[in-house]
């Protein structure tokens, strides 16, 4: 189908105002803050309900035109990329907080809604309540991150977001609505079981598999306290330990971990960092909550036996610093205490460029991946740049190594790219695997992959998508 | 203010992470062109990148669609605001650069607007008005001509309080409340010409700089202590652009904060009430970009009776009135669809009138009034005073 | 404003970077930023493992990683106690407790460096 054929029967769905092929938003479209290759669509759509992503989708699988959707472009893996042109299905306008269900803890929302969206909704209206937050800029979407297996700040108690997912409505790449998880029986969008679990064929699959228009998340309870501590460590063998222990207490809401460039940064307001070799070459922060205060006292004094047993052992740690006291040097701080938070000390440097390799893997591979993945850096002229944290009560973890650049210098993209990959085959030699793949990364894991899982995956995708319209490309399929 | 090529250098620190789409905690939308156009184009982020596809030959001037996303923007600055990064402090000085590089070009500004930059330059003001027509407002008035006689302070009345009749009562009002002060002041009539302000936005800077050099001379010429100006875009024009062109020997004062100090000098008092619900609606080129939020709150909540009403948007995440930066010639809808979301948060906080201390804010936000049927008034912050102090 | 005059920030170290805040935050005070004025001295921080050196001269403090030899003032503290004590913990009680140790030439300095790097 013509461009302008296509574009008139797209405005005849959701009306003119919400189509464009301007070549300034095309251009937009086409690229993210990553390495990834740009590639342009041929047309931009943003419709408003469900009916319209039907007819968009039907229209799309009758013409065999790829569709791509996005929200916010934020993923830092290339995934709302149209690789092979086609319709951008830009679900912005879709941001309803459809329901909160305070007695049976979820909400309903629609693909456009933010954190910080979530987070006044709650905070305003529903003060007994809180969702996960992720250190991602604030209007970032909650269904992409749970969709593309994100972590937030309750992930180390709870695991990646995927499992906060209850129940979904889904547009499917042939035009059919489904209902998903408890919604596909139940007028209360309790939870996944006891029906097959169908969801699993929407999480992770990177919008290949169909355009989800509502999910319910749950939400939980808000204690009446809550406190961050901040706990230094000279070496990564040491870093871990402690972090370990304290996972394995399976007492706090996050132990989050990471590197000297990125306390570095926070506080020097620089890129270019050099390590003094005296300092703290890793950081933990610890946030715990409660309802009363010796829960509080209890968990917290926890921390301190942990580091005193530690010490017993060799293993030297900084006792532990509170973020209050950090707060009063400066107010800024704070955005290292409350989410969602604005990253301006992260991506406050020139060039505009931002990446990572995150992977989730096995806990007792972190010491070695670390100092492998610190030392590639180092090589390619990169700061050790590392967020870790266990996750679901120790049961995996976490490492994402980060490397924003500059991408108006196509050496250094090059550069970027080779670390990148490089970064990932390390951390798949060690059993860890990456998640919210770009497709470069994604081939990598195919290659390795049980052969028998990729043809079910292939014959999965088929089955749901004849015609291969849903962002194409991903997941190499 | 930047040239493009000062400009470029920024449009590689943007990652398009969204901070400055919405407002911070409050998480309401702060960017009237993304709320009302939708397309990542639209936003802050959307023109910074609009900027690197120029800087790489993949987008050009030449687009009428790229113009609409440059022009389709009222220059508001609350993106600046939200924006934490250093890029942030500069966005509307980029996206004026973007506009100055469209109109060297040739291309801008929209076919909308293109009708204020003729008149500019044949009557020295926007409104296609004769220069005897700024006189019209005084008629009765007794005012000192500065190109006739000496005074201590001018008063700068601004082209549209001076030109559209229904904003006269501001100058008038402000004249009652000078002369009621006993301020030494003066004005300059039919002499008086444009700040530049609307050239500047719309991206003229020939002309703004000619009309720039021609007021800075003339200012210097009268050897007035004080410039006092009615219009939050000519306070903003003659105190943050016209440094790059020239230096004032002269103090230059909004109105809100000339009587704002005649009240702490004890030179003017409130004698009566005025029983009225009123909120605050700040100009984006008085508040967010001259940081001037104080001094007419001081103002209005010192005049007895007023019940003083915030807006949820208030101060530097204010919500544009939607008629700034050449919004209102070259793309009305826009402009009167974001003023009724302002009247709306009015009305919400149960106020029966909106104050405000620009012409530019007045005209917009009282045609959202009457578009939207609404029972607001709008009222400029001098009127209020004048009735207070009779 | 003065501020304080450091060759590479980058290179500084968590305990330079934060006394750097400390310090910057009290100049903006003019009770505080004339105390610079004559307070010509160099001062030693040991935080944990990680030094850094103060020197004010002539109404201009200089900062920098490492221990300079001889200095005026020597202060060593845990890095929790050094931020305690930072931002407004008594150092006092630090001091009885032993967990902060003070040295130096001129000790009479002490009293206006304190009040330079605490809030």
């Amino acid at each position: 189908m013509e461009k302008a054929e296509l574009a008139r029967r797209l405005a005849e769905i959701i009306g003119s105002e919400y189509v464009s092929g301007d070549p300034d938003t095309l251009f937009i479209y086409s690229h993210d803050m990553t390495e990834n290759e740009p590639s342009e669509p041929d047309l931009v759509v943003m419709p408003d309900s469900v009916e319209e992503v039907q007819s968009i989708v039907r229209l799309a699988n009758e013409q065999r035109i790829p569709l791509t959707p996005f929200v916010a472009g934020a993923n830092v893996g290339g995934l709302a990329i149209p690789r092979e042109g086609g319709i951008v299905v830009d679900l912005k306008r879709m941001k309803r907080i459809l329901e909160v269900n305070e007695d049976n803890m979820y909400v309903i929302i629609e693909p456009g809604v933010t954190f910080g969206h979530l987070r006044a909704c709650l905070d305003n209206e529903h003060p007994r309540f809180r969702y996960a937050y992720p250190l991602s800029p604030p209007y970032t979407s909650v269904m992409c991150n749970a969709l593309l297996d994100g972590l937030t700040n309750l992930s180390t108690k709870h695991g990646d977001m995927s499992e906060w997912i209850n129940s979904l409505e889904v547009v499917l790449p042939t035009g059919e609505v489904v209902n998903i998880g408890a919604a596909a029986a139940s007028k209360y969008w309790f939870g996944r079981a006891p029906l097959p679990d169908l969801a699993g064929l929407f999480i992770s699959w990177q919008g290949t598999t169909g355009i989800v228009t509502k999910m319910a998340v749950q939400i939980c309870p808000k204690y009446k306290y809550r406190k961050r501590m901040f706990v230094m460590a000279y070496d990564i063998d040491s870093f871990f330990a402690f972090v370990r222990r304290c996972a394995w207490t399976q007492l706090y809401d996050d132990i989050a971990g990471f590197s000297w460039p990125a306390a570095k940064m926070m506080v020097a307001r620089r890129v270019k960092l050099t390590r003094d070799p005296d300092e703290p070459e890793l950081g933990a922060y610890l946030d715990f909550s409660g309802d009363t205060k010796k829960e509080m006292e209890f968990k917290e004094a926890m921390v301190r036996d942990i580091i005193k047993e530690l010490k017993d052992k060799g293993i030297e740690l900084e006792p532990p610093l509170l973020v209050d006291d950090l707060v009063k040097i400066n107010p800024d701080y704070l955005k290292l205490a409350e989410f969602p938070t604005t990253l301006d000390f992260l991506i406050d440097y020139g060039g505009g460029g931002f990446t990572w390799v995150g992977s989730y893997g096995p806990m007792s591979k972190s010491e070695e991946g670390t100092k492998k993945l610190f030392a590639v850096m180092e090589k390619y002229g990169f700061p050790p740049f590392l967020v870790t944290r266990p996750m679901k009560g120790a049961h995996y973890q976490v490492l994402r190594f980060i490397a924003p650049f500059d991408k108006s210098d196509q050496e250094q993209v090059k550069k970027v790219r080779e670390l990148c990959r490089e970064m990932a085959e390390s951390l798949l030699d060690l059993g860890f695997i990456p998640y919210k793949a770009p497709p470069w990364a994604a081939e990598l894991i195919l290659k390795r992959a049980d052969p028998n899982w990729v043809k079910l995956l292939k014959t999965i995708k088929n089955t749901l998508d004849p015609n291969r319209i849903m962002n194409p490309g991903k997941w190499g399929l | 203010m930047l040239d493009y090529e000062e400009a470029k250098t920024w449009f590689y620190r943007c990652l398009r992470c969204g901070t400055c789409k919405y407002i911070f905690g409050l998480y309401l939308p702060s960017c009237p062109a993304g709320e009302m156009f939708s397309f990542e184009s639209y936003y802050s982020s959307g023109k910074l990148w609009i900027g690197r596809g120029l800087a790489e030959g993949k987008l050009s001037f030449a687009d009428p669609s790229l113009l609409q996303k440059l022009y389709a923007c009222t220059t508001c600055g609350s993106c600046q605001v939200q924006c934490s990064l250093p890029v942030g402090e500069h966005s509307v000085d980029i996206f004026e650069a973007l506009r100055a590089e469209a109109v060297r070009q040739g291309y801008g500004p929209m076919p909308g607007q293109k009708h204020l930059l003729e008149s500019i330059k044949n009557y020295d003001n926007p409104w296609v008005q004769p220069r005897q027509a700024r006189e019209r407002w005084a008629r009765g008035l007794e005012i000192k001509d500065l190109s006739k006689e000496k005074a201590r302070v001018l008063y700068y009345v601004g082209c549209t309080a001076e030109l559209d009749p229904q904003l006269h009562q501001i100058a008038r009002s402000t004249v009652e409340i000078l002369q009621r002060a006993g301020v030494d002041f003066g004005w300059l009539g039919r002499e008086e010409v444009c700040c530049g302000s609307v050239a500047m936005r719309l991206g003229d800077r020939e002309d703004f700089r000619r009309l720039a050099e021609n007021n800075i001379e003339r200012f210097n010429e009268l050897g007035v202590e004080t410039i006092i100006t009615s219009c939050a875009g000519c306070y903003k024009t003659i105190t943050q652009d016209y440094p790059s062109v020239g230096k004032i020997n002269a103090e230059v004062v909004h109105s809100s904060q000339f009587v704002q100090r005649l009240l702490q000098q004890k030179k003017l008092s409130f004698k009566k009430k005025v029983e009225l619900t009123l909120t605050y609606h700040d100009p984006c080129h008085l508040g967010r970009h001259r940081e001037v939020y104080d001094e007419p709150r001081q103002v209005l909540q010192s005049i007895k009776g007023i019940n003083f009403v915030e807006m949820r948007r208030t101060r530097e995440n204010s919500w544009c009135c939607g008629g700034g930066g050449g919004v209102r010639a070259g793309f009305p809808d826009f402009a009167q669809e974001t003023a009724i979301l302002r009247i709306k948060e009015a009305e919400e906080v149960g106020a029966e009138g909106v104050v405000s201390t620009c012409p530019f804010c007045f005209q917009n936000i009282a045609g959202g009034i009457a578009a939207a049927n609404s029972p607001l008034k709008m009222i400029d912050l001098t009127e209020i005073v004048s009735r207070a102090i009779r | 404003m003065p501020e304080v005059i450091v060759e590479d920030v980058g290179a500084l170290n968590l305990v330079a970077l934060i006394t750097r805040e400390l310090i910057n935050k009290n100049l903006q005070d003019p009770n505080k930023s004339k105390l610079i004025r004559h307070l010509n001295c160099t001062f030693v921080l040991k935080a944990s493992r990680m030094t850094m050196t103060v020197i004010f001269k002539d109404g201009e403090v200089f900062l920098k990683n490492g221990a300079a030899p001889k200095p005026t003032v020597y202060i060593e503290a845990g890095l929790n106690d050094f931020l305690n004590i930072g931002v407004g913990g008594s150092y006092v009680t630090a001091l009885i407790t032993g967990r902060l140790k003070i040295r130096g030439i001129k000790l009479w300095k002490l009293l206006p460096i304190l009040k330079l790097v605490r809030i």
